[in-house]
């Protein structure tokens, strides 16, 4: 029996050592089925979402689930929905058991996005979720139930939302909150599917419909919000087709900036002048547009430095006949768009892009991609016209030199599987030193991509932030690490890729560094501490102010932490 | 490219004028020819009341029609004669042609698969065929028309070229460049192709190879807002913003609406300090794309 189990795990790993992505999803028991309206997708609503959410929300040290689900079209119009997200507990042994009627999640709305932070600071993990319809907070009472308080926390909008993440852009120790608002649509009088793609009859928008403005949400503290999308200079723009959002410390000034990816038209980036007031300075960055100066369909958001110069890059996916780019940052406060010199432009031509993210997944130390892909129009599929209805997700393997290569096929079957896919997020949910990813695909199961190998490819380390000035979740955190390759960063952050939100951990791949010989925190409330010599292939909990508790096995944060801070 | 064909062919003969009347024909043809359009309708008007049968008056007086932007009644009559003549492949050539000019595609392509399908081996046919199904983004099938040609002439003009767009479409680059490179070595003189492939070059870093393409282009080839911009930025790229300036500059004096132009000078100005000559460029960038975008459906 052992012995078939190692000969198993050989001939999951590829034989040349490098690591494989396998597909637990059904065997891991996430029992899961998305629904998303009609199968020819007349309607708008049909076609974009759902997201998935990482987040420990029964603070055992293992990763839960949260999969965001869409809806029925008649059952929409009657004012029903038997759709339901879902919570997956992590039971630590590589499978999942469905929580959601327990803890209260499964929403009542057509859901869009989700992403988790402790926006109350009680040490609890709550859920934000942005649907077709009110939007949905649920607070984590710490018994494994959350209470929806949406409405009593004033941040339920009826626009139609489609992405969110928390950050703390006054400093202030409490999490707000950015929502992307993406048209106005209303399924009662939405128009039949009489548009025109390459002379194909699909569904209509988002050209032509309205554009529904994003809203910016402050903390009061006391467990509700104040809409501020006014005061902080957000609602000067013009109304755009929101889609992606990931604050992100761009201008390293110590507070958090604002990146929204518009569907068609220009990217924002709300620079934080402080004061609670932001400028929108997306042109004048270079991160509205791509190099041609073309306004792209911009959908999913993926930050992370690639090329190890301290600088936070970002990459946006797009529309089919189009590329991804990704915009390095010079340092200068500008962005340049390196999608063809990193050789990422041409191999994402054909494919619609949607949920991405910088992750090693190979813990060599450069941060990889990951893109889910899968197209708006079933129809396509009719015609041969160069793309398809689903399409096989990718991945690429960054080189070192500012230059990646497509390992797709290379990194087991599981990745050649073909599917509409929308949100995608990753966690090391088996706490093995990996990471593994989660990708939410229109009306089907989720793919839940097990990494086979990558802990055996390098070592790594992994850092469980919990912020005491700072928000607890530590959201907007950087940390900066060295080792004898050199220096890495990351920062933190709660909502980001697509509709979705990742592993909170910050995991690091050293390669063949078994030492870490710096490691930097810069907490959000400004603080900084520096600690020497940790080793390697070790999980830490770091609390704002204390010395890093290092373990082999991931941390509970159940005996770590300390729920009345 | 727009070359009709005009033939009398063997298929045709039947339907060939009557002796008495060829050089009247003749005339008219050869005002056609000339690009005399009102010419040759005084004359195709005439012959078309004399020979209302004769397939080739019909068709002459359509494809005038045609060449005068007078549509509607040119499909009448190039219809009218495919009827009078259903095996002349060079009547739905010329269909095909006319409804491409006037913007019908969908009714185009089916023109000029007949065309193709009763003269395989015109190739000009094929060529549009291919260059249609493109548009339309109907890649495999319009690769394969493409690659017929190829099996049956290599050096066909633009035949490269097309292909290099089908595969840039498909993000293969190493293909696309092949062909580019093929199509400018076989017709040196014709800077479409020298164009794409002086921009391929730059995206794939290639960059000195591109800027001497497109300097070559310069001193060959009339000047274009493409050009000066593609210029622009491969001399951003080897560190000449001074002198990618000048190039963006010309590009936008060339096309006061080509948007690219002023993004490029805005980045270069921005690159060299001069803030508000950036601004100005990115104001007008920002007016152009809004333009642009509103107009778009």
């Amino acid at each position: 029996m052992r012995v078939g189990f190692c000969v198993m795990l050989l001939l999951l790993s590829s034989s040349d050592g490098r690591p494989r992505f396998v597909e637990v999803g059904r065997s891991a028991g996430l029992d899961f089925q998305h629904a998303s309206g009609s199968a020819s997708k007349d309607y708008i609503l049909e076609t974009i979402g759902s997201g998935a959410a990482w987040l420990d929300y029964d603070r055992d040290g293992w990763m839960d689930l949260y999969l965001v689900n869409g809806g029925d079209w008649q059952e929409l119009k009657a004012g029903r929905r038997s759709a339901s997200n879902a919570l997956f507990r992590n039971l630590g042994d590589g499978t999942f058991s469905e929580v959601t009627r327990r803890a209260g999640v499964g929403g009542r709305h057509w859901g869009m996005g989700a992403t988790a932070a402790d926006f109350d600071n009680d040490g609890w993990t709550d859920l934000f979720i942005v649907n077709y319809g009110p939007n949905s907070l649920f607070r984590n009472r710490g018994d494994g139930s959350f209470d929806e308080i949406a409405e009593k926390a004033g941040v339920a909008s009826t626009l139609w939302g489609s992405s969110a993440a928390f950050g703390d852009y006054d400093g202030d120790g409490w999490l707000d909150l950015y929502v992307t608002n993406y048209v106005r649509f209303d399924h009662q009088e939405a128009r039949p599917p009489e548009c025109q793609y390459r002379g194909i009859q699909v569904h209509c928008g988002p050209k032509g419909l309205t554009p529904s403005p994003d809203r910016l949400y402050h903390n009061n503290r006391d467990g509700t919000f104040s809409d501020v999308s006014e005061a902080s200079g957000i609602a000067r723009v013009e109304p755009a087709y929101g889609l992606g959002v990931s604050w992100l410390d761009f201008d390293e000034d110590g507070d958090a900036d604002l990146f929204v990816a518009n569907d068609s038209m220009p990217n924002y980036l709300f620079l934080n002048q402080g004061a609670g007031r932001f400028e929108e300075v997306g042109l004048l960055s270079g991160f509205a547009y791509s190099q041609d100066g073309n306004a792209q369909a911009g959908m999913g958001i993926a930050t992370g430095d690639y090329d190890r110069d301290g600088q936070l890059d970002l990459y946006l996916t797009h529309f089919s006949d189009d590329y991804n780019t990704l915009y390095r940052n010079s340092g200068e406060e500008m962005f340049r768009d390196q999608s063809y010199p990193a050789q990422l432009a041409f191999p994402t031509w054909q494919y619609l892009g949607w949920g991405t993210f910088f992750f090693d997944f190979d813990n060599d130390g450069w941060l990889d991609l990951f893109v889910a892909n899968g197209h708006i129009y079933p129809q396509v599929d009719s015609y041969q016209i160069g793309t398809a209805f689903r399409q096989r997700n990718q991945l690429f393997a960054n080189l070192g030199n500012g230059k990646f290569r497509e390992v797709t096929g290379e990194a087991g079957p599981a990745l050649e599987t073909v599917l509409s896919s929308r949100g995608a997020a990753y966690a090391d949910f088996d706490n093995d030193g990996d990471l593994d990813l989660v990708v939410n695909n229109l009306d089907s199961r989720p793919s839940l991509l097990r990494n086979e190998g990558g802990n055996r490819a390098g070592h790594w380390v992994s850092f469980a932030l919990e912020g005491t000035s700072s928000n607890r979740s530590a959201v907007g955190a950087r940390v900066g690490l060295v080792t004898a390759q050199g220096k890495q960063v990351q920062e933190l952050q709660a909502g980001s890729s697509y509709q979705s939100s990742h592993d909170p951990r910050l995991h690091f791949g050293l390669g063949t560094d078994t030492r870490v010989s710096e490691l930097t925190v810069r907490w959000p409330s400004g603080a900084r501490q520096t600690f020497r010599d940790l080793a390697a292939d070790r999980w830490y909990f770091l609390r704002e102010g204390s010395e890093p508790v290092g373990s082999e096995a991931a941390p509970n944060p159940m005996s770590t932490r300390d729920p009345e801070r | 490219m727009r070359r009709l064909i005009l033939s009398c062919s063997l298929a045709g003969l039947m339907a060939c004028p009557a002796l008495g009347r060829q050089s009247a024909y003749q005339e008219a043809l050869e005002q056609f020819t000339a690009r005399n359009f009102l010419g040759a309708l005084a004359k195709t008007r005439v012959l078309v009341a004399e020979g209302p049968e004769n397939p080739a008056y019909v068709h002459l007086h359509g494809l005038t029609l045609g060449a005068l932007g007078q549509y509607s009644q040119a499909f009448v009559y190039l219809e009218r004669a495919i009827a009078l003549a259903p095996a002349e492949a060079a009547y739905h050539h010329d269909l095909g042609m006319t409804l491409l000019q006037a913007g019908h595609d969908a009714e185009a392509l089916q023109a000029l698969r007949k065309a193709v399908e009763l003269a395989p081996d015109n190739l000009l046919s094929r060529l549009y065929l291919g260059r249609i199904l493109h548009n339309r983004n109907l890649s495999d099938e319009a690769m394969r028309q493409f690659e017929e040609i190829g099996r049956r002439d290599d050096k066909f003009p633009t035949l490269h070229y097309h292909m290099a767009k089908i595969h840039l479409n498909s993000g293969r680059a190493p293909e696309a460049l092949a062909e580019l490179r093929r199509e400018a070595e076989l017709f040196p003189n014709n800077p479409l192709p020298r164009l794409e492939l002086a921009e391929l070059l730059l995206k794939l870093g290639e960059v000195e190879e591109a800027l001497q393409q497109l300097k070559e282009l310069e001193r060959a080839s009339p000047p274009s807002a493409r050009l000066y911009w593609l210029l622009g930025k491969a001399l951003q790229a080897v560190g000449k913003p001074g002198e990618a300036v000048a190039a963006a500059l010309r590009s936008a004096d060339l096309d006061s609406s080509f948007a690219p132009a002023f993004y490029l000078l805005a980045t270069l100005y921005q690159q060299l300090g001069e803030e508000a000559l950036a601004q100005q460029a990115r104001e007008t960038f920002q007016r152009l794309s809004r333009q642009q975008n509103s107009a778009q459906p």
